[in-house]
């Protein structure tokens, strides 16, 4: 009987072991799906290994690239899964970012037990899952555009497929990814935040070797 | 902690006025011993030039005459004495009104042509030397204050953040496997779980708004009003205008700042159910302001923590800061002028 169900291949990319353990282990729950891989940093092979998935699942803070980065790198592929992006802050502004590139859906973590399998089912079928995005928010974003691109942006979030778009503007494919590039590179948080965490942190940095020990106590 | 704070910045700000004073004012004094020499000298004159000429009986014109003069001595003595000890007067009075509340003032007519314009002089190096150094080191202390509210709030998104995430996820496993006795107690500890990650969210966004380090001043506001528009019972609008120039890092994380605290002293304090937040520019400057609907300060309001914050951060860029009721209105202002740099114009 279960083998009759059609499997939903899953790839998972999260950097923190513990949470790629709890998700493999609520996917592995399911039925109707299967972990495929598993990735704790995005790189070339995870864009390689997309291709065998239906779903990317893809944290958002990643240790070298972020999500954002691995989903515009997935979508270029011919035959690209829908990117599912997940994130402790899965506020406005990072919905707006992730619809420019390209993912189908953003969820906050606080919400990832419940709801992470309806929304693998949901981009599975085709679908989307976004949180509402308040229209100041979009307004002030599309602002930091040029006034090309502010179309570009709001036909985007208004959820006008890729293809229309594409004709609407007169671009063809590899153009309108180009141009979603440029938009991100405005619009998207910076990945570059990572080094500058490095820089603060060094001459304070304490907690790890704490935290260590505090766990080899419990052991 | 915040009652200590007061209290030491109640100390430094009472002015030194209300000392009253106990002494004969320096002007007076020197008039008073002038008047005294000039009587004395003109006595005797009187007795020793010219003891033949005046009779024992001083004829009345005579002593009009002399009385008149010394008169007019003593009035055009004190008024020549006055130019010369106004500005030790001006003086005392711009040290008494200098505090971090309004910086820059300085004494008029600091000119080394006399010694009191030298005196002016020196006093206005003096402030410039004791606000410069200020500047610098709140300026150290409050990026030293960010750098580390950046790393706590890395650190909380990193560790415990993700460690709750693996134990809600782990949690709901559970759930769904308890015998149906528990499972209630079970899902209840699944929801603690997830408000604790919703709170460890919240805090690692006030204290490092991860919007404003990668989208700009605009977003960053447009995400603070929405935040506090959803989480809060405080309906917040929101105007930035599109006319920004690129602004500096610090000034940006300053109007944030200041921002963010205004709205938060507005959810505290006023019980006003609305805001606004306004950043405007005109040619020279730009203008932050956060106005409410509620009580307004009260009349004896001390500056606390927050105020004091914010007033740091805005000498920090050489901005100024004044916050009150609005007049002819209920609820309270807080209005913050940074002065644009020339090339941002």
């Amino acid at each position: 009987m279960l083998q009759e169900l059609a499997h939903i291949n899953v790839l998972l990319v999260d950097d923190h072991p513990a949470v790629r353990f709890g998700i493999r282990r609520l996917i592995a729950d399911e039925p109707d799906m299967a972990l495929v891989a598993e990735h704790a940093d995005a790189s070339t092979d995870t864009v390689e290994v997309a291709g065998w998935a239906d779903v990317a699942v893809v944290d958002y803070h990643l240790a070298s690239r972020d999500g954002l980065w691995l989903a515009q790198q997935i979508k270029q592929r011919s035959d690209a899964p829908p990117v599912l992006i997940y994130s402790a802050f899965a506020e406005a502004h990072l919905a707006v970012a992730a619809i420019v590139a390209g993912a189908d859906g953003l969820l906050p973590k606080a919400t990832l037990a419940e709801e992470l399998t309806v929304a693998i089912r949901r981009l599975a079928s085709g679908r989307q899952y976004f949180p509402a995005i308040p229209q100041a928010v979009a307004a002030t974003l599309c602002t930091r555009l040029e006034a090309t691109d502010q179309a570009l942006c709001s036909m985007l979030i208004g959820g006008v497929p890729e293809a229309e778009i594409a004709e609407r503007l007169g671009l063809t494919r590899a153009e309108l990814a180009a141009r979603r590039g440029s938009i991100l590179k405005v619009i998207a948080p910076r990945t570059a935040r990572a080094s500058i965490v490095d820089a603060a942190r060094t001459p304070l940095d304490y907690e790890r070797p704490r935290r260590r020990l505090r766990y080899s106590a419990l052991k | 902690m915040s009652s200590f704070a007061d209290r030491r910045a109640t100390m430094t700000r009472r002015p030194t006025a209300e000392r009253g004073s106990r002494y004969l004012p320096l002007l007076h004094r020197i008039a008073g011993i002038n008047a005294l020499l000039v009587i004395a000298a003109v006595g005797v004159t009187i007795v020793v030039l010219a003891p033949g000429r005046i009779s024992a009986l001083a004829r009345s014109e005579e002593a009009v005459v002399v009385l008149a003069a010394v008169a007019l001595v003593v009035i055009a003595n004190v008024l020549l004495l006055r130019r010369v000890v106004g500005p030790v007067q001006a003086l005392t009075a711009l040290a008494r009104q200098v505090d971090y509340a309004n910086l820059g003032q300085r004494m008029p007519g600091a000119e080394p042509t006399s010694e009191a314009g030298e005196l002016a002089l020196t006093f206005n190096e003096m402030l410039t030397r004791i606000e410069t150094e200020r500047r610098e080191s709140t300026g150290r202390v409050l990026r030293a204050q960010e750098a580390e509210r950046l790393r706590i709030a890395q650190e909380l998104h990193d560790q415990v953040g993700q460690e709750l995430t693996a134990v809600l996820l782990g949690l709901s496993r559970v759930t769904a496997r308890v015998p149906a006795n528990v499972r209630e107690d079970a899902l209840s500890v699944q929801d603690a779980v997830r408000h604790s990650l919703e709170d460890v969210r919240r805090i690692a966004v006030e204290l490092r708004p991860e919007a404003l380090d990668d989208l700009g001043l605009a977003t960053a506001l447009a995400v603070l009003c929405e935040r506090f528009s959803a989480q809060l019972d405080l309906d917040v609008v929101g105007y930035v205008a599109h006319d920004l120039p690129p602004l500096p890092a610090e000034v940006e994380l300053v109007v944030y700042r200041v921002a963010q605290e205004a709205l938060t002293n507005v959810a505290r304090h006023s019980a006003s159910s609305r805001a606004e937040l306004t950043l405007t520019r005109t040619e020279a400057r730009l203008l932050l302001r956060v106005r409410d609907y509620g009580l307004g300060l009260p009349a004896d309001s001390v500056p606390g923590t927050g105020m004091r914050g914010m007033r740091e951060r805005a000498a920090l860029i050489g901005a100024r800061l004044a916050i009150g009721n609005r007049r002819g209105d209920s609820g309270c202002e807080v209005r913050l002028e940074v002065p644009l740099a020339p090339s941002t114009r």
